[in-house]
């Protein structure tokens, strides 16, 4: 290799690129669609797999009763071996052709429990992705009784309590030595389960949907050899948060506890603050992989039964995969899903379901969400909060007010701004319309411009104030508006007046108590910007009637989202203002409820009735 | 129908109305400052044409704290056929077209206010760029002198000097007229037209009194121009009312009058005045506040040829200064100095309603009380309602009631030395 060849490779290994030489990265292939159409089912194979276990087991039991029978005469021997070439009998009834063709053709979940231990093992594992799949024990014991039986205890790691099962089934089941009972015997499982397992909800099923539906919960169950059954014990026990305080409903007089992530806590809040037979709780399963467990709460004598039974339908209508949330499952059931607006109420407060169920309301929680969803609401209760009862009514009809007044603010301001200065002139007084004029002459763009650029950046300021760290929020939020602003009007960006506008605006929005009425009130807010810019206050009026419009056409559960405006109902004193709260006499009349009166007409008895003390007593 | 052909419908929708909204959108829109604001407009009369002047607000320079030497406002000053036209005039002067919608004052001079209103109230009342609640001035000689001479000290701009002079007008000098009342007055059957009266003070102190005062008052009536008054505040003066006979100027009423119309038209809230001291008229005056606590009572009577209206006014006082400090708390002093002050009145209300009788004009509207006399809607308008009044008789009653003696309740004599 001469110096020329030397200097060539070098020269060219600079030059030219070659790729290294690792292995190719990770690409996730496209997956080949086949319309949906399920593969065909091989399950020849696992038939001849089970049939070979079977025919292993029969070895097994053969030898077993040959070395019995060449030892001396043992009674219980004998009885065991009866019962387990019963027990194989049965399997062997299964092994059918056709029988065994169809409950493999079935999912796994519909599957009978075997008499084989084994044969329950294997199903178990195919079901949980055993032994990949960490969370799911099987614990393997002997139980001492008379003959001795294989048994297993299978629970999830993570979601069932280790104290229970550890005390009120392992060391009972354990302790069962001195018992000379056989298990086989009629009823001896139902002897076991009364006498020696302690837990507060034992009971048997017979196929594996009931034993995975229970472990899924938490729950333990015991499979025996040679028993067609199993017994479920109630062992739930998830690490939980505890009920803490409100974060997003806070309230000065309100109760200061909310919704936590586990459903029997929620319901439990619930029953505390209406603690009466006639509060009913249907439990109900959403989600064909997620499972996820939700509860109907209502009171069963005021409730309209329609709306039970619709609340149920629909619930229940629903195929989807996983339901994560309660606001998944709010849009999932809700009468209009494409409009922004909330037609539920979504609360992480027990006491505003309690007084929602008081109303004739019905309330749906959702395992793992701290919300509950409360149907069906009007346009005006997503604009109370929990303490207007808490609060005298002016002061509380003040409140009401000032929210509705922030709401309509929020919708219109910016809307009647730019309609005014683009079209209307004439309709300001004439030191406010030069003022806007003289700030805004250093602008160079035009209001509209103005106005959306400061509304993006008060957006991009929401959206980012969320996910900035605790710690930092206040402080950007700060810097964000008053530096961002202040900038943006010494840079000639924006004129004060806009500022002003979309501040008043910005602070208005937080008026508004329920966080997706905000969000629509925003949405809304934009269209009206729009109209307002392009047709002045026509498009204004136009953008308001066909609110108004869309509202009045929009229904909670089936019931008018305006009411008791539109249409005209009996009016409670409790939309827009609020009476006294001796005078909320009748339940919302549009709910029809099973029972309409609230209280009587005095409700204040006491006013009518004379004192204890008598006349011209001192004491 | 699934979710996506919902979205699909949808989109199609929008995608096909929004376009239309630009399509039918209004033009008409306007950055607030690509406008020039008209504030004033003055109309003269030059030969057979007018001169337009307008005055266009500059609108206040954003940080400057200190007020400029320059005037905030531009005055352009047209000579045209058609009050119209020189909109498109006032264009070609100015880069910003020009917005009448904020104008809040009509000047009109003497002059052109002779020859008859009409003609220029057929622009204002039909358009709808100009408000109704403009204010109304007829000012003595030309309209654009007016404009041009008139430089408020205490408010930067000029509409806002016209807007609280005319929210403070109660003290019964001049009235509050805006275009829909002068417009009301002209088509309406009983009472007469009647508008602002101002004027250019020369500022030199000379005190140009019309005279014709009645004995019991201290102080002289005016019109503007001849108030004595020397000083840095801006050169017009509002006192006085112009009066139409129909739609043309027939004359002017002094301060005096226009207060005594102003009482008649229960327009008057307080005033002060100065009365000659009934016990010592040498060269005592007291000085009273004098306000109104009812409406006037007016009936009429049309039984004869000539109408005779009776005028019952009812004022109250309070003392504000009496120099001879003779004890007109007191209720037989006090008796003298209510009547001298009825007598007062009456005289100022008697001496309007004959001054007005000769120009043949009723600002007050006495005419409005002749109307429920006639018995249908045609004898009403056969009937002159004007020369009914011009061959009136008039009752006045003026009775005056001094509660309030101020924080003095109740005067002693000078001591001897002639200090307190």
């Amino acid at each position: 290799m001469n110096i020329f060849t030397k200097n060539f490779k070098a020269l060219k290994q600079i030059v030219l690129y070659e790729p290294p030489k690792d292995p190719p990265p990770f690409v996730l292939a496209e997956a080949e669609r086949s319309n949906d159409t399920p593969a065909p089912v091989t399950s020849s194979l696992a038939q001849y797999e089970a049939l070979l276990r079977y025919a292993h087991r029969l070895a097994d039991t053969i030898e077993k009763s040959l070395t019995a029978l060449k030892q001396p005469y043992q009674a219980d021997k004998i009885a065991a071996l009866k019962l387990e070439i019963a027990a194989l009998e049965k399997q062997q009834d299964k092994l059918s052709p056709v029988l065994e063709t169809y409950s493999l053709s079935q999912s796994p979940a519909n599957q009978e429990i075997s008499t084989s231990m084994e044969e329950n093992k294997l199903t178990l594992e195919k079901l949980y992705n055993l032994p990949d799949n960490q969370d799911l024990i099987i614990r393997r014991l002997t139980i001492p009784a008379q003959p001795p039986v294989d048994a297993a205890l299978v629970f999830i790691d993570g979601i069932s309590d280790k104290n229970t099962i550890n005390l009120a089934i392992l060391q009972p089941l354990m302790l069962l030595g001195k018992r000379d009972k056989s298990l086989f015997q009629k009823a001896g499982l139902e002897e076991l389960l009364a006498e020696y397992l302690p837990g507060n909800q034992v009971k048997l099923v017979h196929t594996f949907g009931d034993i995975t539906s229970a472990i899924n919960m938490g729950d333990t169950a015991i499979l025996f050899d040679g028993l067609s059954q199993a017994a479920l014990i109630e062992t739930k026990g998830q690490e939980h948060r505890g009920p803490d305080r409100p974060t997003l409903e806070q309230s000065v007089r309100g109760s200061q506890s909310a919704f936590t992530e586990t459903l029997r806590v929620n319901t439990g809040l619930v029953r505390t603050l209406l603690r009466t037979s006639d509060l009913t709780t249907e439990m109900l399963t959403v989600g064909t992989r997620s499972n996820t467990l939700c509860a109907v709460m209502y009171l069963k004598s005021i409730i309209n039964p329609e709306l039970v039974v619709e609340a149920k339908r629909r619930l229940q209508g629903i195929t989807t995969d996983a339901v994560t949330q309660a606001g998944m499952l709010q849009l999932l059931m809700m009468d209009q899903p494409i409009l922004p607006y909330p037609q539920a109420l979504s609360t992480e407060r027990p006491d505003r379901v309690a007084a929602a169920l008081a109303e004739g309301r019905l309330a749906i929680l959702v395992d793992g969400s701290p919300f509950a969803i409360v149907a069906p609401i009007s346009f005006f209760t997503l604009l109370h909060v929990a303490e207007d009862f808490s609060l005298p009514w002016v002061a509380g009809s003040f409140a009401r007010i000032l929210r509705l007044l922030g709401t309509l603010i929020n919708v219109l301001l910016p809307a009647m701004y730019l309609a005014i200065s683009y079209f209307h002139q004439e309709a300001l007084p004439t030191d406010l319309i030069l003022a806007i004029g003289a700030a805004r002459e250093k602008v160079p763009f035009p209001a509209f411009v103005e106005i959306a650029s400061m509304e993006f950046a008060f957006e991009l300021l929401r959206e980012g104030g969320i996910r900035i760290p605790g710690l930092l929020g206040s402080t950007i939020g700060i810097v964000g508006a008053i530096i961002l602003g202040q900038a943006a009007v010494a840079a000639n960006i924006v004129s004060p007046i806009t500022v002003v506008i979309i501040a008043v605006t910005g602070l208005a929005s937080f008026a508004i108590p329920d966080y997706s009425l905000s969000f629509a009130i925003r949405l809304t807010r934009f269209v009206f910007e729009l109209l307002a810019a392009m047709l002045g206050l026509i498009g204004v009026s136009g953008g308001i009637i066909t609110i108004i419009v869309l509202l009045c056409s929009m229904k909670s559960l089936g019931v008018p989202y305006m009411a008791p405006l539109a249409p005209k109902t009996r009016y409670g004193y409790d939309a827009i203002l609020r009476g006294p709260n001796a005078a909320q006499e009748l339940r919302p009349d549009e709910l029809s409820p099973q029972d309409i009166r609230r209280q009587p007409t005095v409700s204040l008895r006491w006013t009518k009735q004379a004192s204890g003390k008598k006349k011209g007593d001192k004491s | 129908m699934t979710l996506k052909q919902y979205t699909i419908r949808l989109a199609l929708l929008i995608l096909g109305t929004i376009p239309l909204l630009f399509i039918t959108g209004c033009y008409g829109a306007r950055e607030t400052d690509e406008m020039g604001f008209v504030t004033v407009l003055g109309i003269d009369k030059a030969g057979d044409k007018d001169k337009i002047t307008y005055q266009i607000a500059i609108s206040p320079k954003k940080g400057s704290t200190t007020p400029s030497e320059e005037d905030p406002w531009i005055i352009s000053s047209f000579t045209t056929p058609s009050l119209a036209e020189t909109r498109m005039l006032l264009n070609t002067t100015i880069p910003r077209p020009p917005n009448l919608s904020h104008i809040t004052t009509l000047i009109i001079s003497e002059e052109k206010a002779r020859d008859g209103l009409n003609p220029i109230l057929a622009n204002f009342m039909r358009n709808r760029n100009y408000r109704e609640n403009i204010f109304f001035i007829v000012v003595e000689g030309s309209a654009e002198d007016y404009i041009k001479q008139n430089k408020p000290v205490l408010e930067e701009q000029i509409h806002k000097f016209y807007e609280t002079t005319f929210s403070s007008s109660n003290m019964g000098y001049f009235l509050k007229v805006q275009l829909h009342d002068l417009y009301i007055r002209l088509k309406t059957a009983g009472g007469s037209a009647y508008a602002v009266y101002s004027g250019i003070n020369p500022k030199n102190g000379e005190n140009k009194p019309q005279g014709g005062e009645t004995p019991e008052q201290k102080g002289e009536p005016y019109l503007p121009g001849g108030i004595p008054r020397k000083g840095t505040a801006t050169a017009v003066d509002f006192v006085g009312l112009a009066v139409f006979h129909g739609d043309k100027l027939i004359g002017v009423l002094d301060s005096d009058e226009t207060r005594a119309a102003a009482i008649l038209q229960n327009k008057f809230y307080n005033g002060y005045i100065g009365v000659v001291d009934p016990l010592a008229p040498e060269k005592d005056v007291i000085n009273i506040n004098i306000f109104m606590t009812e409406k006037p009572t007016i009936t009429a009577d049309l039984s004869g040829d000539k109408p005779t209206f009776h005028i019952d006014v009812k004022l109250e006082g309070e003392l504000l200064g009496v120099t001879s400090y003779i004890n007109y708390e007191a209720p037989k002093y006090r008796e003298l100095l209510e009547n001298q002050t009825a007598n007062l009145m009456k005289g100022q209300i008697m001496k309007m309603l004959k001054h007005t009788q000769t120009l043949g004009t009723d600002p007050a509207g006495l005419g409005l009380y002749l109307r429920p006399k006639f018995s249908n809607t045609a004898k009403l308008q056969d009937a002159n309602l004007t020369a009914l009044y011009e061959a009136a008789q008039f009752e006045v009653n003026v009775s005056v009631k001094i509660r309030r003696t101020g924080l003095l309740r109740q005067s002693s004599p000078k001591s001897q030395g002639g200090t307190l």
